[in-house]
């Protein structure tokens, strides 16, 4: 179930280079959650970002919003261009005009995201005369047009339900639609298959894949699940604690990945039988580090079966060999 | 292969302001020593007011448990509880913020007056080594270990009294993947040092595969397929397991043609008369409203509780 890929020559949608997000801890102390991330979402392409709690996924989309609390967190950038223009510099009420009309977001939990005491009807109504110059009327119709898009079957009773009234699928649905009411370029989701069960979560994968291809936006889909990422992603960022450490084509990293943590990410899933063939999973020993208890040199180190005396001196830089970038001084089939 | 836990139409019922929920509505199963049943089900379906109500969280409506061949009393107050345990989803939920990582794993003995002081302090080291806490934790309280931690401290305790079953209810969803192997490699090291009988809960059919002897597909509140595992993983025979198991990254290991579900899990307090999958199940007759399926055998140790099993049987094995 790989996506397909096809060669993409346009300039890149969404192109980030040098993102840190610093989270200020006290008045003195501070630490980069986000340390100096580079990435691109083409026009019309997935990219997935992967990576294991705290690895600063979801950091990074709240940087691209410019929903992070600025009270304690500083965003720096060479440059983060959307569009052709650049959001580092933009002023709050420049980003709040780009904000849903092009780039959109869907969260993981659409019950805390929706507004509770509003209609389905008044919330998308709300999205869509935000972003468009449209009557009362017309925008009712595509507050239709939208929940019949994101397939929410008998669509018109829908439309004066309250959203706990509705199942967590329902509810998903209807922040995607929410998200495509200002006919984004970019799509960032945020765990948004995380809560559903797995069936739940195999039709809202499959709806966001086709919206993807049918709409030609691009999509940054932020997940833990490595599952989700092959189904839905052309191509794959993995994080860890707060850098990515490889990147390249989905069908490349998963089945030959480079960096000892995507290896020992991809062989520690549960796979197989225990009880017909006796093979123990790979552990990785240890646990994440908390950005405040980052180790010396690579922040994968410690935790790392390849490392070596080079790995505690400074950490790798990410390099490319064709498609594929690595942050490693010991990959592995180096090539 | 001896039989160490028997559950026989156990009934649980769930009065809501709303009207009652038959969370559980006739379940029968069995476990062997030494053996894991996974049961998965998607969330809603009961498999936590089953898991609760056999080790004397809930209290059941009715049914019989038997243990090691003696039945015991389902409205019971801890009696069974030096033979059956529990491991949590979230330890930090189940462990208690006040106590020690030690105090957490005496605890049970004290309560039960198990031991001497002095026994106590070997035998709680020998645990906590067991599952791979060091010393140096022994004085930390749950909110100073990481998650994967907490859960080996949860998993700690239940081996405490030394119980020959122990419940899993979702004891890896809550980690991330790296720190999950770990405490599934642990779990079936010490399911074969010890010969412990796992009723293992999980939405994961990753994990549900890689630990279980059988599997038991629950919905709403009752049994549609259970088998062995490579039974369930090549040939499903029930659709709704058909469905479930296509979500995984080895659907293509499974025989017959695909199910894709539409629906959602319909309301729990009404359920669907007859078949309760046939408002989302793609070969719904007529029959299905009517009539509810009871689990038939379907070659050795695979029963499936379907009406049109016979015909979809027949597609399986013709692909296959």
């Amino acid at each position: 179930m790989v996506a397909q890929e096809e060669t993409r020559t346009a300039p890149p949608l969404l192109e980030v280079e040098n993102m840190s997000v610093i989270v200020k801890l006290t008045s003195s102390e501070r630490v980069s959650a986000v340390d100096k991330v580079s990435f691109n979402v083409g026009v019309g392409e997935t990219l997935g970002l992967v990576g294991e709690s705290g690895a600063g996924k979801s950091l990074t989309a709240m940087a691209l919003m410019r929903l992070h609390k600025t009270e304690v967190m500083d965003v720096t950038a060479d440059r983060i261009n959307l569009d052709g223009r650049d959001i580092v510099r933009m002023n709050s009420r420049e980003i709040r005009s780009i904000r849903g009309s092009t780039i959109a977001m869907i969260f993981q939990d659409p019950l805390t995201a929706l507004n509770p005491v509003l209609t389905v009807e008044a919330q998308l109504m709300e999205s869509i005369r935000l972003h468009n110059d449209m009557s009362r009327g017309r925008a009712r119709q595509r507050a239709l047009e939208l929940l019949d898009m994101v397939q929410i079957p008998a669509a018109k009773s829908r439309l004066s339900e309250y959203s706990h009234r509705l199942s967590g699928g329902m509810r998903q649905r209807v922040m995607i639609a929410m998200a495509l009411a200002g006919n984004p370029k970019l799509i960032l989701a945020d765990e948004p298959t995380t809560a559903l069960d797995v069936t739940i979560s195999a039709q809202i994968l499959d709806l966001l894949k086709e919206l993807q291809k049918d709409l030609g936006v691009g999509m940054l889909f932020i997940t833990h699940d490595l599952h989700a990422v092959r189904t839905i992603a052309h191509r794959v960022a993995v994080m860890y604690s707060g850098r990515i450490v490889e990147t390249g084509d989905v069908s490349t990293v998963f089945s030959k990945p480079k960096h000892p943590y995507t290896e020992g990410l991809l062989s520690a899933r549960a796979h197989g039988s225990f009880v017909k063939s006796g093979h123990r999973l790979r552990e990785i020993p240890g646990t994440v580090p908390a950005p405040t208890d980052r180790p010396q040199g690579c922040y994968f180190g410690p935790r790392c079966n390849r490392r070596s005396a080079e790995c505690e001196g400074r950490s790798p830089p990410l390099e490319y060999f064709g498609h594929t970038g690595i942050a490693c001084f010991n990959p592995l089939q180096k090539g | 292969m001896t039989t160490r836990l028997e559950i026989t139409d156990l009934v649980v019922r769930h009065k809501t302001r709303k009207g009652t929920v038959y969370a559980v509505s006739g379940i029968t199963l069995e476990i062997g020593a030494g053996e894991t049943l996974g049961l998965v089900g998607e969330s809603g379906c009961g498999k936590s007011s089953l898991a609760r109500a056999v080790v004397g969280l809930n209290k059941p409506t009715s049914g019989t448990l038997t243990i090691n061949g003696n039945q015991i009393d389902t409205r019971r107050h801890g009696q069974s509880a030096r033979e059956i345990q529990m491991i949590f989803q979230d330890p930090y939920g189940s462990l208690n913020p006040r106590l020690t990582v030690w105090e957490l794993v005496a605890e049970p003995l004290r309560v039960h007056r198990l031991r001497t002081r002095a026994e106590r302090g070997d035998w709680v080291k020998g645990l906590l080594d067991r599952v791979g806490i060091p010393e140096t934790m022994h004085d930390r309280l749950p909110h100073q270990l990481s998650g994967g931690q907490r859960q080996r401290v949860g998993i700690a305790r239940a081996l405490a009294l030394e119980p020959k079953i122990i419940i899993c209810d979702e004891p890896v969803s809550a980690l991330d993947v790296s720190v999950q192997a770990q405490v599934l490699n642990l779990l079936v090291d010490l399911q074969s040092e010890q010969q412990l009988s796992y009723l293992f809960i999980s939405h994961d059919l990753e994990v549900i595969r890689y630990v279980s002897h059988w599997v038991a597909v629950m919905y709403l509140g009752v049994i549609v397929e259970i088998g062995s595992v490579e039974q369930i993983w090549t040939s499903a025979l029930h659709p709704y397991t058909r469905a479930l198991m296509q979500t995984t990254d080895n659907s293509e290991t499974l025989n017959g043609p695909e199910v894709r579900l539409n629906s959602e899990l319909p309301n729990p307090l009404a359920p669907p008369s007859g078949c309760r999958f046939r408002t989302r199940c793609p070969l719904a007759i007529e029959r299905c409203a009517d009539e509810d399926p009871a689990l038939r055998q379907k070659g050795a140790d695979h029963r499936v509780a379907c009406h049109r099993v016979d015909e979809w049987a027949n597609q399986v094995s013709a692909s296959a």
